[in-house]
């Protein structure tokens, strides 16, 4: 990416005043393009093999999620030729929002941890590995993984 | 300060040069302000999301398809939005170049994507109303999360609710019996309200084993809509969890139905037997009778004895006709079990493709345990045929038809989604903020297109509403994956 930002600094370069810096259509197509192949990743994850390790599989696409959404922070939303101003507004935002979902990990995440059993008898049943035999008996044990 | 500016014209303007506290328009800093707002708003939705989906019973989070989540038009969606954001960022180029035409025209394609996208999602959203999936606990909302005595108490009223819907339409039975499918649809109903769902509340309501009360309310709601989770769950090599139920279910019946038809047979004997009786004595009564009517013509008194025995014959006659009515009656329960064996066989042919009739080989299917097995083998690979006790069709191609989609012309019962309750309600919460983001940018692109200027000076303009509308974009980056892929 890198390097198409300064080839077309210098193609367009200083054909603008001040803030209103031109960044070339060429730059934005390449862009675009990554854009879609980075699309068509994640789908190709979803529907590979690598689906059978979900864990894998999502990690992989939330990565090329954070690589589109960077690519269109730093190209479409022109972040990468702003001042140092930007940090300011995005990083804490951004960590906030990182320090809301860990919050939340205890008591929603885990919450099946400290199911009663009466909430078992309302919640959706854990899958259990085998035919049928004793659900009801053990419910904690089912979803200790 | 303010009087130094009327005095002294240099220093207002340096004043003036001191003015913005970042090297940007005022516009665009509190749009980026907004914009973080923005971020923590719709981290808190997807945090939220993550922690649920993540922290649902294990394995039970519903897999795209059992909630009609299509691939598809989800990367179709992304797809569109991406091209907005680059239509978008090409009219802030044209405009700075003080090309207006230019930037109108890549104007309208942003505005004919943004509707793109709703009409997309307005297909999506319209394709689960229409299968009962909605995001709160509607009386139209079809999900329940297990199968359970409630969900069982469910379907039966929503199949009489079905059948009176159909019976109030066409009060009179003249009315439904020139119509084929108002009698097929009622036969249909009758069909599941005995086989299915009353076979499950019996067996629900009486076994004294929780394994098999538990197996025959899941087998219920994989008949009415069989999930591809639980399709794929696997539990030995190449079965799965709903065939190793239906399995089960499938040897007490082997191992009860002989019983159960040799009872039907008897009681059909013995009534058979008495009925026959009745006849004969019937006869024997009639030629007594018009002997004794002959003997009066005559003019002469009867014979005592001819009296008589019209008299005792019709004492038989009527005490063979006690005994056949009391036969016919104790025969009942045993024709009712008879009728639900086969009735429940057929449905399971129906749903899981188990073989072997039940009446006509009936012994041949109680001969051996593995009567169904080894016609399967025999069958081999045959691609119509069920396979193996149980059909392995619908796990590979998808295409497996419960009731639900089978007869969706007329039916559509509540359905056993595990945590589908969850999905849909965090589904249409973080779709439906973001869809009002998108109306929120149409809403803006109006004027845009129709009503400002988008020469140089409105290039300023189209860069605020062109951040609002990537960021719009970059959250459904992220929302494509967690709800379509994952």
């Amino acid at each position: 990416m890198a390097d198409h930002g300064h080839d077309d600094h210098g193609d367009h370069g200083h054909d603008d005043h001040g803030d209103h810096e031109s960044h070339g259509t060429g730059q934005y197509i390449v862009v675009f393009g990554v854009l879609l192949a980075l699309t068509a990743t994640s789908f190709m994850i979803a529907i590979s093999p690598i689906m059978n390790t979900p864990v894998i599989a999502w990690t992989l696409m939330m990565a090329v999620s954070c690589a589109k959404a960077l690519l269109v922070i730093a190209y479409f939303m022109h972040l990468i030729s702003e001042a140092n101003w930007k940090w300011v507004l995005t990083i804490p935002a951004s960590i906030m929002s990182v320090f809301l979902v860990l919050m939340l990990v205890p008591d929603v995440l885990e919450r099946t941890k400290t199911y009663e059993e009466e909430r078992w008898l309302h919640a959706s049943e854990p899958v259990v590995e085998e035919v049928v035999e004793d659900e009801h008996d053990h419910p904690e044990g089912e979803h200790t993984h | 300060m303010a009087d130094n500016h009327h005095d002294d014209h240099d220093h207002g303007h340096i004043q003036l040069e001191y003015q913005p506290a970042l090297p940007i328009p005022n516009g665009k800093l509190c749009l980026w302000l907004f914009l973080s707002t923005e971020i923590m708003f719709f981290a808190g939705l997807i945090g939220c999301y993550i922690v649920l989906r993540f922290g649902a019973p294990d394995g039970t989070w519903p897999k795209p398809l059992d909630v009609h989540v299509i691939e598809f038009w989800g990367a179709f969606n992304t797809f569109v939005l991406i091209c907005s954001s680059v239509s978008i960022v090409l009219a802030l180029e044209a405009a700075k170049t003080d090309n207006e035409p230019l930037a109108k025209k890549w104007m309208y394609v942003t505005a004919v994507l943004g509707c793109v996208f709703l009409g997309v999602k307005m297909y999506e959203y319209n394709g689960k109303f229409s299968h009962g999936i909605y995001p709160s606990k509607s009386p139209r909302s079809l999900l329940y999360d297990k199968a359970d005595l409630y969900y069982a108490s469910a379907v039966r009223q929503n199949l009489d609710q079905k059948a009176l819907d159909i019976t109030n339409k066409y009060p009179t039975p003249e009315e439904r019996v020139g119509n084929k499918d108002v009698t097929d649809q009622l036969a249909t109903i009758e069909k599941l309200r005995k086989y299915m769902v009353g076979y499950t509340e019996r067996i629900a309501a009486t076994s004294d084993s929780d394994a098999e009360r538990h197996a025959v309310l899941q087998i219920m709601a994989y008949q009415i809509y069989p999930l591809e989770r639980n399709a794929r769950l696997v539990v030995g090599d190449h079965e799965n969890h709903i065939k190793g139920l239906v399995d089960l279910e499938v040897e007490v019946w082997k191992k009860n139905y002989p019983a159960i038809k040799a009872a039907y047979a008897d009681g059909l004997a013995a009534e058979t037997e008495f009925k026959s009786q009745q006849v004969q004595l019937e006869a024997k009564l009639a030629d007594a009778k018009k002997r004794l009517a002959d003997a009066s013509a005559d003019g002469q008194e009867a014979p005592q004895e001819l009296t008589d025995e019209v008299n005792t014959l019709s004492t038989q006659v009527a005490a063979a006709g006690t005994a056949a009515a009391t036969a016919a009656a104790d025969n009942k329960a045993a024709t009712a079990a008879y009728d639900m064996a086969q009735g429940r066989w057929e449905l399971l042919a129906e749903f899981h493709g188990v073989e072997g009739p039940p009446a006509e080989d009936g012994a041949a299917g109680v001969s051996g345990d593995d009567g169904a097995e080894g016609e399967a083998d025999a069958h081999g690979h045959d691609e119509h045929h069920s396979t193996v006790s149980f059909s392995t069709d619908w796990i590979n191609n998808k295409h497996y038809h419960g009731v639900n989609t089978k007869y969706e012309d007329f039916l559509m019962m509540p359905m056993m989604i595990p945590s589908g309750n969850m999905f849909a309600s965090t589904y249409f919460l973080l779709t439906g903020f973001h869809a009002i983001h998108v109306i929120v940018g149409l809403i803006f692109f109006a004027p845009m297109c129709f009503y400002w200027r988008l020469d140089k000076r409105g290039a300023n303009l189209i860069e605020n509403v062109g951040l609002y509308w990537h960021f719009v974009d970059l959250v459904w980056i992220f929302l494509f994956p967690l709800l379509y892929l994952f």
